[in-house]
């Protein structure tokens, strides 16, 4: 399990690495983190909408109501230019800190890539 | 049945929407997410209903969900709650013991304040319709009487006296009337060959009237029994255990005869014992044709509805029938109808039965009791808001794992109120062991059974639930509402500094409380000892006076027996001094026009006003009575005075005029108006009554021959009280065998005027001593607090070069600066109250600006004690170790 420091910390960047990808709504973002992580971070709906909003207000992200077929709405995110510049930065933070970690741990011979 | 979705979905909406801080924006989100994963379970295989509410439990806000549920929870952790309460009271044992023992002793000192107020304020409640029931006083000259006179006095016949009573009854409004007398001194009462003296005799010819308006109740016999006949008699159940010993019940002693006197009388019943506050007590009621006296006490229930001023007027219009006399008499002013439950605390009648209360004094015990009570609640307030201080790391932690400002609140409260429910028994215990004691004090019977109502229980849980809230709802709302960041930053303990905080307002204020309380107990106790210094214009010491029932002969042989004793200097007759006021009389001075209603006739022979050491202008002449004409009439000072600046007459020209008394009067033989007295000399002021009252106009006339010699007023020296009465009862006894002995010490008299304020005197400095107490466990254990945790300070400024003298001084100027702003809180709150106290005296102290000095003085001492022990304690150690870890 993720420790809390951990989950608060990742939330961000994992939120903007996913919308990179391409717009998404609440659920499916959800349902996303839960694949990548193998169940590892459940994120709840309660906890997800504050934060978005949150981002919204810095401009990181944007969102807008789009109407389905069968009528009811569902509200889609996309990333901004402001959360891509962020998204490099932390990008670059936390392989950063994964390299440290695989060389500490001897690990960096089984990821040259990374531990460049 | 088949799930509708929309339904549910619409259910949902409304309770989300109703949680605080939901926004429609969110909602609409949480609700689109809903549809997803609801869309999700469904494909997964789920039925409709569990699908809806697997979604619902993934999208509901979690923390809302929370404190939707916050009652529940609050009760699901509240076991919690408690074993963390119990944790940190044992963890911090000593700081808990004191707060501990504050919140025990203000809820004890204020659950007593109340069993007290509560018993002067209820007297006479027992009684049935008490709100319709009245006492009839009359308006007589500019006085009021609570006796009610017949209409020919000690003259009136049971006729007279029965038809008077039966036109009050008649009167519009009144539905029923009783009237009685009340024989308080000791009577020999004789069952068989035994002899015992029984006081608060009642004598009624109402029997039937008297037993239905006050509701007594019959453990023996019956109200017919003693109703249908005269000349019998009902006891009360102590009085009969008393006559007739501990199993008077199997004794079968109705029917049976005692004896007063020559008269005998049947006893028809024993009554329970009348309640203890009622303003009027009794052991005995004899029922008689006819009362014994000039007058009666009249009782009178109204009819539903009607208004005692209603029924008052109606008494006058009535007044022909009622006393024909009285409707002519132009000294007659009016009918008073006392509601019975005001007797004891509001009334200024004279010839009350019992010593009325004063409602001041209940204010005063109230006030005090206040006063314990915040300084309890300030003590606990400031106590735990230090010691909390220390705990705003595991607040903080609190806080991050999600507790809301009003759980951190509720969880410090609840430590509150653990401490002040855990007081519950120490007050129970103590009221047990205190009230004894208290109304021993206090000239109360508060009964230990009271102790066992549920009633005062419930007080005095909600006196706990309200201590408890008081003490800890401050501190923990300040801590609830502090930012986590700042509850996890360090320097939250105050240090010295100037800024002026909440703490030291507590201090300030308890300070202002300390100064106020024991100022007025030194302003109380000035005025009580006043008041037995002040020279009352006769000898105090060393009088005895003996009831000698207005027997001349009696008096005669007594007094040459007891003079022959070397002790006995004079034995006089009358001059009973140091007693309650009686009636005035009408006079007017020769040759003036002005008519008075203000004077006391007092009457003594030459040798009582010897044996009293009145001074009097012509002391020369009375030294040698002998010489002295059968009667002298002199006039006080008071006076002498009045007739100086009102009339300019001097004191030399008063000799020899004349007075004429009850002016309005004229003998219906010889047309001689009033009763004519010649003014002999002027004597000095003497303060017969309490010196609540002003000095008023006094008449003396002293008698050669014994004059309805009511007491021997004997003079004695060199010889103890115990002696002199043993004497006086040895020779009373050989001489009289009819009448008990009944004798009185002059200075007894003196103190029972003033028994309510001794009696508030000795409470004040009992409260007054418990209130520092409390205060100065507050302040040590506070400064032994806050020195702890300054521990670290100290010694670094020690090192710095500090010495033990100046970090003594930099830790008491602090207090110093509270002092002076609780001295400006203190002095006029206390200078009005004092002043409005002592407004009630006719004779008083000045208030003296030095009292407040000397209250402050004491508190600042306490203080500086206090807070000097416990720095020098730290002070005085090595700095290494107070450097060390743990503070």
């Amino acid at each position: 399990m993720a420790t809390r420091a951990l989950v608060a910390a990742s939330t961000k960047p994992l939120i903007l690495s996913i919308l990179s990808h391409g717009e998404n709504y609440g659920y499916q973002i959800i349902k996303e983190v839960e694949r990548l992580t193998e169940g590892e971070l459940q994120w709840t709906d309660a906890m997800l909408y504050p934060v978005l909003k949150r981002m919204e207000a810095e401009d990181l992200v944007s969102s807008q109501w789009v109407k389905l077929e069968n009528g009811r709405k569902r509200k889609y995110f996309q990333i901004t230019s402001a959360g891509t510049d962020l998204l490099a930065a932390e990008r670059k933070q936390w392989i950063r800190v994964n390299r440290v970690f695989l060389y500490l741990w001897g690990m960096d011979r089984l990821d040259p890539i990374l531990a460049k | 049945m088949n799930f509708d979705f929309k339904k549910a979905l619409k259910t949902w909406r409304t309770q989300q929407a109703r949680i605080k801080g939901v926004s429609p924006e969110y909602l609409n989100e949480l609700e689109s997410s809903l549809h997803d994963h609801y869309e999700a379970q469904l494909i997964k295989g789920l039925k409709p209903a569990s699908a809806f509410a697997l979604a619902c439990e993934r999208v509901a806000p979690v923390g809302m969900r929370q404190q939707s549920n916050s009652s529940i929870n609050w009760i699901r952790l509240l076991p919690n709650h408690l074993k963390v309460g119990w944790r940190n009271l044992k963890r911090r044992k000593w700081f808990a013991l004191v707060n501990f023992l504050c919140l025990a002793v203000g809820t004890l000192v204020v659950a007593l304040a109340a069993l007290y107020i509560d018993y002067e304020s209820s007297y006479d409640t027992f009684v049935p319709d008490h709100e319709r029931k009245y006492r009839v006083g009359r308006k007589y000259r500019s006085q009021s009487y609570s006796v009610v006179g017949f209409p020919s006095y000690f003259g009136s016949s049971s006729e007279e006296q029965m038809s008077q009573l039966l036109a009050y009854e008649n009167v519009p409004g009144i539905i029923r009337a009783a009237q009685f007398f009340e024989f308080t001194g000791p009577t020999f009462v004789y069952r068989d060959q035994d002899r015992f003296e029984v006081e608060n005799i009642l004598q009624t010819n109402t029997p039937d009237r008297l037993i239905d308006f006050f509701g007594w109740e019959f453990l023996l016999g019956d109200q017919s029994l003693f109703a249908d006949q005269p000349q019998t008699a009902i006891l009360t159940a102590s009085e009969a255990q008393r006559l007739y010993g501990l199993d008077w019940k199997d004794e079968d002693i109705i029917g049976q005869s005692i004896r007063i006197d020559t008269v005998a009388y049947t006893l028809a019943g024993v009554l329970a014992d009348p309640p203890p506050n009622a303003h009027f007590t009794f052991t005995m009621i004899l029922h008689q044709k006819r009362i014994d006296y000039w007058g009666g006490r009249i009782y009178a229930e109204l009819a539903p509805g009607a208004t005692a001023s209603d029924v008052s007027k109606n008494i006058e219009q009535n007044l022909g029938l009622i006393n024909p006399g009285l409707a002519d008499d132009e000294l007659h002013s009016g009918t008073l109808l006392q509601p019975l439950a005001d007797i004891h605390l509001h009334s200024d009648l004279l010839y009350e039965l019992r010593p009325p209360g004063d409602p001041r004094y209940l204010y005063i015990i109230g006030i005090i009791a206040a006063i314990i009570l915040l300084l309890t609640v300030c003590n606990y307030t400031n106590l735990a808001m230090v010691m909390q201080l220390k705990r705003r790391r595991e607040i903080g932690m609190r806080k991050v794992f999600g507790a809301s400002s009003g759980q951190v609140v509720g969880q410090f409260v609840l430590e509150g109120l653990l401490l002040s429910f855990l007081s519950v028994p120490f007050v129970a215990f103590g009221l047990w062991y205190i009230l004894p004691r208290f109304n021993a004090l206090m000239d109360t019977q508060i009964m230990s059974e009271r102790l066992l109502q549920a009633q005062l229980w419930i007080y005095i849980g909600l006196g706990a639930l309200l201590v408890g809230l008081l003490a800890s709802l401050l501190p923990a709302i300040l801590l609830s509402r502090r930012p986590i960041l700042q509850l996890f930053r360090q320097k939250m303990v105050p240090t010295g500094g100037g800024k002026i905080g909440l703490r030291k307002f507590i201090i300030g204020f308890q300070f202002a409380l300390l100064i106020g309380l024991t100022s007025l107990t030194l302003f109380v106790n000035q005025q009580l000892n006043y008041m037995q210094d002040k020279d009352l214009g006769y000898t105090k010491d060393g009088i005895m006076y003996v009831v000698m029932n207005a027997d001349s002969a009696l008096y005669s042989t007594f007094k040459a027996e007891m003079e022959k004793e070397p002790e006995v200097q004079i034995v006089g007759s009358n001059g009973f001094m140091g007693t309650e006021s009686y009636n005035q009389t009408t006079y007017r001075l020769e040759g003036t026009a002005d008519i008075f209603d203000d004077a006391h006739i007092v009457d003594m022979d030459y040798d009582a006003a010897k044996a009293l050491g009145i001074k009097t202008s012509m002391d020369q002449r009375l030294a040698n009575s002998n010489d002295m004409p059968a009667t002298t009439v002199l006039i006080n000072r008071t006076l002498a005075d009045r007739y100086q600046t009102r009339f300019g007459i001097n004191e030399a020209d008063l000799i020899g005029k004349v007075i004429t008394q009850e002016p309005e009067y004229t003998d219906p033989e010889t047309n001689e108006i009033g009763f004519p007295i010649n003014i002999e000399g002027i004597f000095e002021d003497i303060y017969m009554f309490s010196l609540h009252q002003q000095v008023e106009p006094m008449i003396l006339t002293l008698h050669k021959a014994p004059y309805y010699p009511f007491w021997a007023t004997i003079a004695y020296r060199d010889s103890s009280p115990i002696d002199i009465r043993q004497k006086a009862e040895n020779i009373f006894s050989e001489l009289s065998t009819t009448e008990p002995f009944i004798h009185r010490f002059l200075t007894e008299n003196l103190e029972e005027l003033y028994a309510a304020e001794n009696r508030i005197a000795r409470l004040s400095i009992f409260f007054s001593l418990i209130a520092f107490l409390v205060a100065a466990l507050g302040l040590i254990t506070l400064t032994a607090y806050l020195t702890t945790v300054r521990r670290k300070e100290i010694g670094i400024r020690k090192i710095l070069g500090a010495s033990t003298h100046r970090l003594l001084g930099r830790s008491q100027i602090e207090y110093l600066w509270l002092l002076v702003a609780g001295l400006l809180v203190a002095v006029p709150l206390t200078y009005y109250w004092t002043n409005r106290w002592l407004n009630g005296f006719a004779y008083r102290v000045d208030i003296n600006w030095w009292v407040f000095g000397v209250a402050a003085a004491i508190t600042l001492s306490l203080c500086l004690i206090t807070v000097s022990t416990v720095v020098w304690q730290t002070a005085k150690k090595l700095p290494v170790d107070n450097l060390g870890n743990g503070a």
